[in-house]
């Protein structure tokens, strides 16, 4: 009788009647909604998109109907000098954006950190365009780059610079498009930054001046390696943005003038609901995700030290 | 009541299970679509109520005069049909995509009203063939490239509802006051007119020949002009496209002119739109297709431009036959539509004579060339100068744009568009620009074309 009581139990208990297992299901069973969600509307699309890479479908015909093509879509894309160019405009795009949108949305932070009268109505009026949809904004802008009567040549004319033909002249439609995202974004940037910028506690500037440091050298010493969680946060994030730009390319200039705009996901979009080629659109989709992935990636190890906590 | 961790764990799970297989359980039979009545041989009469849904593209007030067209049959020939038809709008760019997901999810529509060729909508089974007694319907009452337009395999698969080929629109008031009194009609008139009526004047600058470089009309257009040169862009065998040609001196030639007017400052290319150049009364002549001057002048708060307008088909050489190309949109019902009986009722209220109240709509409203042979003339809305310029001179003269017999048609359209903007927009000279197209889509054809079988 004793000998039976001292049996080990796990030996004889069902694993669904062990306290581990019912613990566990537990959490899973929690966890089920969003893990359900995220297979069906997440998982499940990028792994259809991984399968269609090897398939040549048109989108009309049923799935059974594609032909399976093996790496040959990766092989074309590599070869495929539309493609290789909207990667070369979609690098131009992306640099100038980070650059230019990073750097002037955090001067005008620093600018503004500075400010203490009206700061909620400054803030606000820098931060409108973020709040209005990329579709309008890139409407609007069409029509103030409208070369002869557009608002943009039209002040210039007052002040005798010849109009510009900003939408038109291939050699500058990909930076005109980047001014006006630039534009709409720069609040964004600007709050963000300033968020950074109040989070760095007063006394190193303090102390800092104490010790007789020059205006830059603050900056350049205290406030941009501060900003560095912050700089990596906007930088990442507008980074993955510009890479995946569509919407004002759609809108503004359709990918041209003479292909001068046609950035990737432009492309993808054409190649698959235009041309009908969803297995190599998906290619080109996939490989535009591992870019962006690796550069992430980068970015993340450039940025990884710095922050107010390497100061303690 | 208490409920413990566990229970509210199974009143959570057994809920969500619930409301689950209630969200994915389909409707029962008597919500469900009538049956299929085509199958059988001889269409059963409709079930009273069975709702139809058609694609149609337009928004805003052209949408609502739609609407009104299918009201019309709602009202007037819906109850005896048995049926009911509603609209879903969809822009036209976004067919091709929607039309993948609607029919992926079980939700197309019965009847499209698209301008996506028929070949790319029959080899992918999306639509079927009209009936047999339909197909000699239409192939005795429209214009034969129409006809062309919608015939593949020997078939009829669908209605040719809209029918556009260009012609020369020009602004009589300013021709008469620049003392021309004869109508240019070839390309070489045209191009000396345009640079002698380019001008400004109190600091506008009017333009002699506008040119829509920078959208669809540049590849629409482009067969076009290679036949004004006497030249071919496709080589068929049968149906099938074995052979591009762009490389060629008549194409050229056909490029040449149109580049040969922006090299002479007679075009808008670079200052303005095509279509902001006529609204603003700047653009004096252009080649574009009826629909143009009825939404975009008429329509488009430029009517005064509009009664300008004089038309005239462009004439070729002496050697070569006048002809243009034609493209446009069409009525097709949806192959695995659960309604094909009504579905074919339904397309014939729409399309047949006597009323053809669908072809009235078309050629009344968007301004479209009538695609059957019997439409009644003078046309409501149509000024004289358009029904002789178009209905008269430019209709009897269209041949089917060759591309819609082409798979990859669309590629190969965006290759021209890009390859003619940078023509136009002096980045590349016509020869070596034509050399580089021709090698793209060259590839282009093989690729899409290039296995089809007859």
């Amino acid at each position: 009788m004793a000998t039976a009581t001292l049996a080990p139990r796990t030996g004889t208990t069902p694993f669904w009647r062990r306290r581990s297992f019912r613990r566990g299901l537990t959490g899973w069973l929690f966890a089920a909604p969003i893990l359900i969600y995220f297979t069906i509307f997440v998982f499940g699309p990028i792994l259809a998109s991984l399968l269609m890479m090897f398939y040549d479908w048109n989108g009309f015909g049923p799935l059974s109907q594609a032909k399976f093509v093996g790496l040959s879509h990766v092989t074309e894309a590599f070869g495929d000098e539309k493609f290789l160019g909207s990667f070369r405009n979609t690098a131009t795009y992306a640099i100038v954006v980070v650059l230019c949108g990073v750097g002037v949305g955090l001067l005008l932070a620093l600018a503004l950190n500075g400010v203490t009268k009206l700061v909620g109505f400054v803030r606000s009026t820098y931060y409108l365009p973020v709040m209005l949809p990329m579709t309008a904004m890139s409407l609007l802008w069409g029509l103030m780059y409208q070369p002869r009567y557009g608002f943009i040549n039209q002040v210039l004319g007052m002040v005798g610079i010849p109009p510009v033909k900003w939408l038109i002249n291939p050699n500058i439609a990909l930076y005109s498009i980047c001014l006006m995202v630039i534009w709409k974004g720069l609040g964004w940037y600007m709050v963000i930054f300033l968020a950074g910028l109040k989070a760095i506690p007063e006394e190193f500037y303090e102390a800092a001046q104490m010790d007789g440091a020059t205006a830059w050298q603050r900056f350049w010493k205290i406030t941009l390696p501060l900003l560095k969680p912050t700089l990596l946060f906007v930088i990442v994030v507008t980074v993955i943005g510009s890479l995946q730009v569509f919407s004002p390319i759609f809108i503004m200039t359709q990918g041209g003038p003479a292909n001068a705009t046609n950035v990737v996901v432009y492309w993808v979009y054409l190649t698959a609901f235009q041309f009908m080629r969803f297995g190599y659109a998906t290619t080109l989709a996939v490989i535009l995700f591992v870019v962006i992935l690796v550069i992430t990636l980068i970015q993340l190890r450039l940025f990884r030290e710095g922050g107010l906590q390497s100061y303690y | 009541m208490k409920l413990s961790r566990r229970e509210m764990l199974k009143a959570l799970g057994i809920t969500g299970v619930g409301l689950t297989l209630a969200a994915c359980t389909p409707a029962p039979a008597s919500e469900a679509p009538a049956a299929s009545s085509s199958e059988g041989g001889e269409a059963a009469p409709a079930a009273a109520g069975t709702e139809l849904t058609i694609w149609f593209h337009w928004g805003g007030a052209t949408g609502e005069r739609a609407q009104e067209l299918i009201d019309t049959y709602n009202s007037e020939q819906g109850p005896d049909d048995g049926v009911s038809v509603t609209i879903e709008t969809v822009p036209g760019g976004e067919y091709r995509q929607k039309m993948t997901a609607s029919r992926m999810a079980g939700t197309a529509p019965d009847v499209y009203h698209t301008s996506i060729p028929i070949l790319e909508l029959a080899t992918n089974e999306v639509i079927r063939e009209l009936p047999d007694e339909e197909q000699a319907y239409v192939r005795e009452h429209y214009l034969d490239s129409t006809i062309e337009r919608m015939s593949f395999q020997g078939k009829v698969w669908g209605y040719p509802t809209e029918h556009q080929a260009p012609a020369l629109i020009y602004r009589r008031s300013m021709l008469e006051a620049a003392g021309v009194t004869e109508i240019p009609a070839s390309a070489q008139e045209i191009r000396a007119l345009a640079k002698e009526l380019t001008h400004e004047a109190d600091g506008q600058k009017y333009y002699g020949f506008t040119q829509w470089y920078d959208n669809y009309p540049a590849s629409f257009h482009f067969p076009g002009i290679i036949w004004r040169f006497g030249g071919e862009m496709y080589e068929f065998e049968g149906d099938i496209p074995r052979k591009i040609m762009v490389d060629t001196p008549e194409c050229a030639a056909a490029l040449g002119w149109w580049r040969g007017m922006v090299d002479d400052g007679s075009t808008q290319v670079g200052d303005l739109g095509f279509t902001e150049a006529w609204q603003q009364g700047l653009a004096i002549m252009g080649e574009i297709e009826p629909w143009f001057p009825f939404i975009n002048l008429r329509d488009g708060g430029a009517e005064d431009v509009y009664e300008d307008l004089g038309v005239v088909y462009v004439r070729p050489a002496e050697s070569i036959s006048p002809v243009v190309q034609s493209g446009g949109w069409e009525l097709v019902a949806e192959r695995n539509s659960e309604h094909p009986a009504e579905s074919d009722t339904f397309m014939q209220w729409m399309m047949h004579e006597p009323g053809m109240p669908f072809s009235h709509f078309i050629v009344e409203i968007i301004g479209s060339l009538p695609a059957p042979l019997n439409y009644p003339t003078p046309i409501p809305g149509w000024s004289e100068a358009m029904m002789d310029g178009y209905a008269a001179q430019t209709a009897p003269i269209t041949r089917m744009h060759p591309g819609l017999k082409v798979l990859g048609d669309g590629e190969i359209g965006t290759a021209i568009s890009e390859t003619v903007q940078a023509v136009m927009l002096q980045q590349d000279d016509v020869e070596p620009a034509l050399a580089s197209l021709q090698t793209t889509l060259d590839e282009i054809l093989e690729r899409t074309d290039g296995s089809r079988t007859a």
